[in-house]
């Protein structure tokens, strides 16, 4: 006999878990870390309350609380944007798919996520990673430049994407569209307008990928 | 075409790769003639489980820290909890025996330091450090109502909470707020070893190293942006200025005539006597050793553990030395937990409460403190009950160390201990 949450039975795994579904609680919790995961690090209550009745309605459909998540007018608002950190992988992946590098060889690539911090099928503890803000110290932060610099220094084995990109950027385009594309808020630093000044479409593709905003999403 | 805002930065990591042709005998010559501690044991007068209230040896100027900081502190993290039995072995203690039928080291192989309790064998080269009288060894620390958790017991003394209480900002945090080190130094504190901030995470101003530190060619500068915008960016925006800002001073190339071994905390405290030689202006350093959850076969894996955690604590005093800075350096070893008593049925050891740790420095008073485990009195899940809390080491740095108060940042008053010299 084992008591949870105040229900005694023999619970085996699976009852277990049905003793925490019964806990209205367990919606909130799981809708308030998707919130943190996808759209800000400050979760509404009351947005996440209608969510999570739903997600409980639903009898715990994953799919029903991310639709409504990420249909929420807080996901879609222009304050939410920027407000989150990369994972390790997001950045590694999304960096990858962004300049259409083909890795061969992904070994490299797990080897670099472990050092800003995310260690494949590794995590610190059971608890997981605390992710957010704490992605970023002054190690993972070198780790995650140097990745960024070394994907568009097309050093990369594969890489042809940012010379399939490069040459002159067309005048019409402009740099707000790289900047749109790239980056959830306006670079900070002024690599990116240095870039656009010469004309070098290559050029204002590394500025904005090594911008700080760049670490967001 | 070259991206103006990135500054190369000096890739250090060849560090690592610096010829030594030192010697490979200590030189800590400034205490050498300081006579043998004495092998009683000096037991501390703290009692297990006691409330916190009682002012206990508080250090003067409290409150006031004006020199403090510029006291170095080094922590170093046994991670996964180190197994205190067989580290400081209660050798005449059949019970000790009778738990650890496989695990358990003869008499014959401890290294004595008093009548009844000797170092695990591979502990031998901190025997010197014993006869200086620079080593404290602190029996029995731990806190009530442990947790077996790795992570939540780790919580527990990374933020110096209670074990039924939850606090976000780590206890260097809660300090380094309540009395901030001078804004010429570097930072708070460097972390090597570990992405885990430990008792320096939320808030803290920290530089995190690899064990050999690498700050390659990575675009990181010191952009003196100064944005209004998401606390995410703000706070990327704090890490590139801090890197920068390190980065200027620290290159990896002061020229020890100490030898330190080639293992991962080798090169830890080997980085560490790089920061202290070139940075100079920080309050903390904390390092981090891994592996010590030893479930299965423990007694090769400790084995190796506690030899490159002895040989590595013996040049770190020694680099200390060289730069001067040994006597005015404590360095203090913690864990999640120790391990239980009674050994498994895998040659290891399962999750434990108290354990003992160790404290090294040119002002250390050596000797025993605390209480040896009370193997005839386990308590219902078969550990001991601490003889130190925990927190009494932490009031013994901000007290006696720095000179800070400790009641603020550790919610209590705990004893001290008289581990520091005059």
């Amino acid at each position: 006999m084992k008591a949870i949450l105040g229900v005694r039975g023999a619970f085996d795994a699976d009852g277990a878990i049905d003793a925490l579904l019964a806990q209205p609680q367990t919606a909130t919790f799981i809708v308030t870390k998707l919130w943190r995961e996808f759209v800000s690090p400050a979760p509404d209550p009351g947005e996440v309350r209608r969510i999570a009745d739903a997600f409980r309605a639903s009898h715990y459909e994953i799919k029903v609380a991310l639709r409504a998540l990420l249909l929420s007018d807080a996901f879609w608002d222009a304050k939410s944007r920027g407000t989150l950190v990369k994972s390790p992988v997001e950045l590694v992946v999304g960096t990858l798919r962004t300049l259409a590098i083909d890795a061969a060889d992904t070994r490299p690539i797990v080897a670099s996520t472990a050092r800003m911090g995310e260690a494949l099928f590794a995590p610190p503890n059971v608890r997981g990673w605390p992710g957010g803000d704490a992605w970023i110290n002054s190690a993972t932060l070198v780790a995650r430049k140097a990745f960024v610099a070394r994907a568009t220094r097309m050093s990369m084995p594969g890489n042809a994407g940012v010379a399939a990109t490069g040459g002159s950027m067309p005048a019409a385009a402009g740099v707000g569209a790289f900047e749109h594309l790239l980056l959830p808020l306006p670079p900070v630093g002024q690599g990116v307008a240095e870039a656009a000044a010469e004309r070098d479409s290559v050029a204002v593709i590394r500025a904005a990928m090594l911008d700080p905003v760049y670490q967001l999403k | 075409m070259t991206i103006r805002r990135r500054r190369f930065i000096r890739d250090i990591a060849t560090l690592t790769a610096l010829p030594f042709t030192g010697i490979a005998s200590l030189t800590i010559g400034a205490c050498a003639e300081t006579p043998a501690a004495t092998s009683s044991e000096a037991q501390a007068s703290v009692a297990p489980g006691k409330a916190p209230d009682s002012i206990v040896g508080t250090a003067a100027g409290r409150g006031s820290n004006r020199a403090g900081y510029r006291r170095l502190l080094i922590l170093i993290e046994l991670k996964g909890g180190n197994d205190g039995l067989n580290t400081l072995v209660p050798y005449r203690d059949a019970r000790y025996y009778a738990l650890r039928p496989k695990l358990a080291i003869a008499r014959d192989q401890v290294v004595q330091l008093s009548d009844r309790a000797g170092l695990h064998p591979a502990l031998a080269p901190l025997l010197a450090h014993w006869n200086r009288g620079q080593l404290a060894v602190l029996q029995g620390v731990g806190y009530p109502a442990p947790n077996l958790s790795h992570f939540r017991s780790i919580a527990i003394w990374d933020t110096a909470s209670r074990s039924d209480q939850q606090l976000s900002a780590g206890w260097l945090t809660r300090t380094f707020a309540a009395a901030p080190t001078p804004p010429t130094f570097a930072a708070d504190g460097f972390v090597i070893g570990s992405y885990d901030l430990g008792p320096l995470d939320g808030g803290a101003r920290v530089l995190t190293l690899g064990n050999a530190p690498r700050y390659a060619a990575t675009g990181v500068d010191a952009p003196g942006h100064s944005v209004a915008g998401p606390e995410a960016l703000v706070h990327i925006l704090r890490t590139e200025a801090d890197i920068a800002r390190a980065a200027s001073r620290l290159h990896g190339t002061h020229a020890f005539a100490t030898r330190f071994p080639a293992s991962p905390i080798g090169n830890a405290v080997l980085t560490a006597c790089n920061v202290v030689a070139e940075v100079e202006d920080v309050a903390v350093v904390r390092i981090t050793q891994n592996g010590f959850d030893t479930h299965a076969n423990q007694a090769a894996t400790q084995g190796r553990l506690l030899g490159e955690l002895a040989q590595a604590l013996t040049a770190l005093a020694s680099g200390l030395d060289e730069l001067h800075r040994y006597d005015d350096t404590l360095i203090v070893t913690y864990a999640e937990f120790g391990r239980r008593p009674h050994e498994n049925a895998s040659g290891g050891t399962d999750h434990g409460t108290s354990s003992v740790h160790f404290a090294l420095g040119g002002r250390i008073a050596g000797g025993l403190y605390g209480a040896p485990p009370a193997l005839e009195s386990l308590s219902r899940d078969g550990n001991p009950v601490h003889a130190i809390d925990f927190r009494s080491v932490y009031a013994t740095v901000l007290e006696r160390w720095w000179g800070v108060d400790s009641a603020a940042v550790l919610g209590g008053r705990f004893d001290t201990l008289p581990i520091i010299r005059a």
